[in-house]
């Protein structure tokens, strides 16, 4: 039952963990791409909504440029791989153990034909991009919800490890 | 993050907005045979990208967007978005004697709501470019009918992968038809730093006296 059941909201660039008996909740997920990390053993889990792919350029000075970030209060989960690597570890430091994580990816969808210029668009490389990360950290993708032209809601339970997406049209 | 802009330059950005907003607001008046057209102030935000979508409301409701990106001296996008009644009744306007079978948008409403987002824009820039003497193209419009959050997420995100600041200015409009029926709907613009520093500066070319 999910009669005590903790509902957490992530907006746009946030991430969230949690043991069962929470529900994570995202909304509006249009080019973005919500990464979910599921541990079914451990009862643990995150969600992250990422927003672009990856970063830009790789900085010059790597540790000026984290330190310019941290103080300017960078959100959490904005380049999608980076995400997939934090939301890992935060899942890990609850208690979750990498061999027995499962990811979900949803959303990464293109809401209008020429915004990005090319076919796929950047939903499509947001998604790549986790993909990629995941693969690298060694965590199968159990299923995926990404693509078309819809827009998604997704609410992750981590006690049945299941997410329910939402569309509205 | 109020050190990005100052507050006088804000407000000089919001006037500029509302002189495009009236244009616009006038054309849409023209356009629908006559009928009035109620603008409100602009509104605007500035801040990073991924905080947008605090800044508008409905967000999990259904809105029918037309999307036209700007080009030229100053890139951005115009937004004009409509509840999904409030286009549906636009539409009607639009495609007077349209009889249709169900009570969704077809392909002759959304090519109809796209040529007004062609309208306005172009009446827009028309009188931003002469006014800021800056070069304003418009691309050719696009549709979508989803969440409201979703389409934001996917036009700030565009926004977002060359800049992390965004500036957006919303305008409030409402159309009142003959029977006193108010359509609500929303105007949009969106711009990275760099095309608002170039509106500044064109501001300042021609209101500085040498």
């Amino acid at each position: 039952m999910n009669m005590a059941a903790e509902i957490i909201t992530i907006n746009m660039a946030e991430m969230a963990v949690g043991s069962d008996k929470t529900l994570i909740r995202t909304a509006s997920l249009g080019s973005c791409v919500a990464i979910v990390i599921h541990d079914h053993k451990n009862q643990v889990g995150g969600m992250a909504h990422a927003m672009l792919p990856s970063r830009k350029s790789a900085p010059a000075d790597v540790v000026e440029e984290a330190r310019r970030n941290i103080k300017a209060k960078e959100a959490v989960a904005k380049y999608a791989d980076e995400s997939a690597i934090r939301l890992v570890d935060e899942v890990e430091k609850i208690g979750g153990k990498k061999e027995s994580m499962r990811a979900k990816l949803i959303g990464g969808s293109k809401m209008f034909r020429f915004l990005s210029g090319d076919d796929y668009g950047l939903g499509w490389r947001n998604a790549e991009s986790a993909r990629k990360q995941l693969l690298m950290l060694g965590i199968p993708i159990e299923s995926e919800d990404v693509g078309g032209t819809v827009g998604r809601s997704a609410e992750f339970n981590i006690e049945t490890g299941l997410v329910e997406v939402t569309t509205v049209i | 993050m109020t050190d990005i802009i100052s507050q006088f330059e804000k407000d000089q950005l919001i006037e500029v907005i509302n002189i495009g907003a009236s244009k616009a607001a006038t054309a849409l008046a023209t356009l629908i045979g006559g009928k009035k057209v109620v603008i409100q102030p602009p509104e605007a935000f500035i801040d990073s990208a991924e905080k947008a979508p605090a800044f508008l409301d409905h967000l999990q409701e259904v809105e029918t967007v037309v999307l036209l990106k700007f080009l030229g001296d100053t890139p951005g996008v115009m937004l004009l978005s409509f509840p999904s009644q409030s286009a549906l009744k636009l539409a009607s306007y639009l495609t007077q004697g349209h009889k249709k079978q169900l009570p969704v948008l077809d392909e002759l409403d959304r090519s109809a709501l796209c040529e007004t987002g062609n309208v306005l824009s172009g009446a827009v820039i028309a009188s931003l470019s002469k006014f800021l003497d800056l070069n304003i193209l418009q691309s050719v419009p696009d549709t979508a009918t989803d969440m409201f959050g979703s389409i934001i997420d996917a036009v700030v995100v565009e926004l977002a992968e060359n800049s992390g600041v965004i500036l957006a200015f919303r305008v409030k409009l409402a159309i009142i038809d003959d029977n006193n029926e108010t359509v609500p709907g929303q105007l949009f613009f969106m711009f990275e730093p760099k095309s608002t520093d170039k509106i500044l500066a064109a501001l300042k070319n021609k209101f500085t006296i040498t």
